[in-house]
């Protein structure tokens, strides 16, 4: 027993979890990334998180790029994107699945609507309407008769996780009229809604304040769903999106310790309370324990 | 006596020139350095921007061996549908004859039959007809029929040589017509669109031809002879002629780009109308990328012009003030003040403007509009009053200091203006201005405007323009006003005509550079308006400027890629605009100083 701890203890010193971890990529993840960088530095005081978040359009390119050892990324990689990352380097990206996002679409808090359809949403924002509305929304009072007032609208700008997702869900893949705002963050988007009692924007859920509300949405069936974590975890709420985190490592290659601490501490209790604590959605533990067997993090593999 | 031949002082001298010619050496060095990296920066800008305007590059080369087709030149019918076809005798319909392959796009599948095209909708168990529309001149036949990747957009040949772009829609009219790229011409045998692009190949007994969907033909030259197979997975079309696989290399990265799709309205998939828009889609999209210039250029100049409208007046008005009328002492403490203005970061008056400025100019809206127009007219019945004063009380106050007079009733109707805007509201617009200017006016009302942008950056500009402009007046020889005032021409005489045009090109000047400055600001615009790329005039919508747009997508703009080139193409012209506009204005300065100094030589 002895002999085990002395030759092990050198052997444990030889790789110590320390030195720069490069991540480029979602800025919707940079809050859970920081938190995350933090609680690994205060663990290993070797290590420093160096963190770039400017959307999800950059984590490819600095993978290929080799600028960043970790990619996080609020939507999965497009297939040229992925091609673009075998051809530099040989083998695909591997994806770890680290929380959920819902999005919302929020209204000033003193705005009476609870509740909008997609096909609604879309007439809203959408000005080629592909999912079926025959006008577009221009007024509050086409949606309530007791409101007034044209609809201000509030959004992402275009390399935004946020906005490709809201684009290719509640617009159908439709343009976004001219006149929805681009916002820089999407705290910035929920804090001109709560600035404005006309205005009408999307975030992730996680950004909500006291002034604004979440809108439910409209089912086929009429009934409403709430965004709530619950909902996005079952599935029902159309809006959500999970939250990934790439990684260069060629298939068969042991982790390197730096990045094997980060994602076990993603993945474990701990970084998944941070998950809830910035308002997004942990991943339930059933999933967390398959997706680190799945990496071989898993302690007896 | 100094012994110039000592050592001593020997090497004292020589260390004197030594430092003398490092200090020179060091300090052209620093001067020519500056220069070359403004230049680089040009340089580099139209290195970046170049490869957008250079035509594509097709070319035929042996195809290595043992290469696949990886997209074939004709996709399978969907299951089930030649059954149907037989049953329904489509077979001998002109559709057989026209030798154009049927294209499924949207879940519905599309056929030539003469002229005509028959829309099938797939979601059935059998397919059924929803439409059979004309799409070329009843007299001609289609000859090739194409699906354009994205799944919008339809390419229809005819045996007149025409060519046209129809994009689809869910519901009738189900096409419209988007582009004309020609009417007559060789007669198209096949189009062949190439894999995860926008563009398509047309071949006709002449040659092949290269076309962009919206850029129209970017390419014309010789076919190969034989047969083609199809496209490789980097795109290549493979060709087999003789029993020889040859490839036909393809490279048109930014064929989507010309002076005609970046400048003016073009027919976007899903709009009724020709538009001017900017929306980049993100990268790896299928989408039709939308870099449209115009918007932007709209809203930089927008943006300037609005600060210049409030900026202009009082920064000027401030400098002949303070030029003429004030005392020298009063002067040497306010300059100062007013050029710490310009000490404050954009983002500071950005965030100010967007966050609290805007959301009280929107809660004060009759108010702020009344005082727009109130607040000259009560400077001027305030002057009127001030003559009307009995003498003993005017002379309490020195005429450098009559501003003050001002003062009170500038606060006094501010405070009334603000304090009556909900029942000017109530009384004149129903209580809801925003809803009666959109229904009497037809002006939208963003909350971040254009009224906004002009306050917040007018602010940020005022201080370059009075600094320059007070130079320039205090800078006019002082005989020049003392000989006029000895004349007995009065201050405002004084100021009007002679003091005025002789530092004209230096007032000229200070508001040029203004310009640039606004046009080149990025945080004010960025966080002050709602970034929209809207082209209109009122002040109450919000634009977005070339500065702010890189700002916002630059950053995440993959390197090489069209967005990065386009936006560094807007780069670059901002850039020279605000370069022109300034040498300008520096050109001017030179002139009126040489002018200055000829005044002051003939005294």
């Amino acid at each position: 027993m002895l002999l085990a701890w002395l030759v092990a203890a050198p052997l444990q010193a030889s790789s110590p979890i320390a030195g720069p971890l490069h991540s480029i990529g979602s800025e919707t993840l940079a809050s859970l990334m920081l938190r995350w960088g933090e609680t690994l530095e205060a663990r290993h005081p070797g290590v420093r998180l160096q963190l770039q978040a400017s959307g999800s359009s950059t984590a490819p390119p600095a993978l290929v790029a080799g600028t960043s050892r970790l990619g996080p990324m609020s939507r999965p990689m497009s297939e040229s994107e992925r091609a673009a990352f075998i051809a530099a380097h040989g083998y695909p990206p591997l994806a770890v699945p680290v929380a959920m996002d819902a999005l919302a679409f929020f209204v000033h808090r003193d705005n009476p609507v609870e509740a909008l359809s997609l096909a609604q949403l879309d007439a809203i924002f959408s000005d080629t309407r592909r999912c079926g509305g025959a006008a577009p929304l221009e007024r509050w009072d086409e949606l309530r008769p007791t409101l007034s007032g044209g609809i201000s609208r509030y959004g992402r700008n275009s390399a935004s996780g946020s906005h490709g997702v809201v684009r290719r869900l509640a617009l159908c893949g439709g343009d976004f009229r001219l006149d929805v705002g681009e916002l820089m963050g999407s705290a910035a988007v929920v804090a001109a809604v709560a600035n404005d009692p006309r205005g009408i924007g999307y975030a992730g859920l996680g950004y909500l304040t006291p002034g604004v509300r979440a809108l439910g949405l409209v089912g086929d069936d009429g009934g409403a769903v709430r965004p709530t974590a619950e909902a996005a975890l079952a599935g029902d709420y159309p809006l959500s999106r999970p939250l990934y985190l790439y990684l260069n490592l060629a298939p068969g290659e042991p982790w390197p310790p730096l990045e094997r601490a980060f994602v076990e501490l993603v993945l474990s209790a701990e970084g998944q309370a941070i998950v809830e604590e910035l308002g997004f959605v942990a991943l339930p533990p059933g999933r967390l324990t398959e997706i680190r067997r799945r990496l071989g993090l898993e302690p007896g593999h | 006596m100094i012994d110039y031949s000592s050592p001593a002082v020997r090497l004292r001298q020589r260390w004197r020139q030594v430092r003398d010619r490092l200090a020179t050496l060091l300090i052209s060095a620093c001067g020519i350095g500056v220069i070359v990296a403004v230049l680089a920066i040009g340089v580099f800008l139209v290195v970046a921007a170049w490869p957008l305007f250079s035509s594509p590059r097709v070319a035929s080369e042996p195809a290595t061996p043992g290469v696949e087709v990886a997209y074939p030149l004709e996709a399978p019918l969907p299951a089930g549908l030649e059954a149907w076809r037989r049953d329904q005798h489509l077979d001998a319909l002109p559709y057989a004859l026209s030798h154009a392959q049927p294209q499924a796009l949207g879940g519905r599948l599309w056929l030539a039959e003469g002229h005509r095209l028959t829309i099938l909708a797939l979601d059935g168990e059998a397919p059924r007809r929803l439409a059979r529309l004309p799409v070329v001149e009843p007299e001609r036949r289609i000859t090739a029929l194409a699906a354009l990747a994205g799944g919008r957009s339809l390419v229809v040949a005819d045996d007149a040589g025409g060519l046209r772009r129809w994009t689809v829609e869910a519901a009738p009219p189900w096409l419209r017509l988007a582009t004309e790229y020609r009417d007559r011409g060789p007669v198209i045998q096949a189009l062949w669109t190439l894999p995860e692009s926008r563009l398509f190949l047309a071949r006709d007994a002449a040659g092949l031809s290269l076309f962009e969907s919206l850029a129209g033909q970017r390419w014309r030259g010789e076919a190969p002879g034989g047969e083609a197979l199809g496209f490789d997975a980097e795109g290549g079309l493979l060709w087999r002629d003789a029993g020889v696989v040859q490839r036909l290399a393809i490279d048109a990265p930014h064929a989507e780009i010309s002076w005609r799709t970046l400048w003016l309205p073009q027919p976007y998939e899903g709009h009724a109308a020709p538009q001017q828009r900017w929306q980049s889609a993100g990268e790896g999209s299928l989408d039709e990328p939308k870099y449209g210039l115009a918007p932007l250029a709209w809203g930089t100049l927008k943006a300037a012009a609005y600060a210049l409208l409030l900026a202009v007046p009082l920064a000027l008005g401030a400098a002949f003030f303070s030029a003429c009328y004030l005392p020298r002492r009063l002067r040497e403490r306010i300059k100062p003040t007013l050029e710490l203005m310009e000490a404050l970061p954009g983002v500071v008056i950005g965030f100010v403007a967007g966050l609290v400025l805007a959301p009280f100019v929107e809660r004060h809206l009759a108010g702020g509009l009344a005082l727009i127009v109130l607040l000259p007219l009560v400077m001027l019945l305030a002057g009127g009053l001030w003559t009307r004063l009995p003498a003993a009380w005017r002379r309490c106050l020195p005429l450098g200091w009559a501003g003050l007079w001002l003062m009170p009733w500038l606060a006094l109707w501010i405070a009334l203006a603000l304090w009556a805007s909900p029942w000017l509201e109530a009384a004149l617009f129903d209580g809801d201005l925003r809803g009666w200017l959109e229904a009497s006016l037809g002006l939208g009302y963003d909350q971040r405007n254009a009224l906004i942008v002009g306050l917040a950056m007018g602010f940020a500009v005022i201080p370059s323009i009075f600094a320059l402009a007070e130079d320039a007046l205090s800078g006019v020889p002082a005989s020049l006003g003392e000989g006029a005032q000895a004349l007995g021409a009065t201050r405002w005489q004084t100021l009007w005509k002679v003091l005025l045009p002789a530092a004209g090109p230096g007032v000229f000047s200070a508001v040029m550079i203004g310009a640039g400055r606004a046009v080149g600001e990025t945080m004010i615009v960025l966080m002050a308006t709602g970034n929209t790329a809207l082209m209109s005039v009122s002040p109450l919508e919000g634009m977005r400027s070339f500065a702010a747009n890189l700002a916002i997508e630059l950053p995440e703009a993959v390197p090489g890629g069209t967005h990065y080139r386009v936006l560094l193409f807007s780069a670059l012209l901002l850039f020279l605009f605000t370069f022109a506009v300034n040498t300008l204005a520096e050109l001017v300065r030179r002139r009126l100083k040489r002018r200055y100094r000829q005044l002051g030589a003939g005294r």
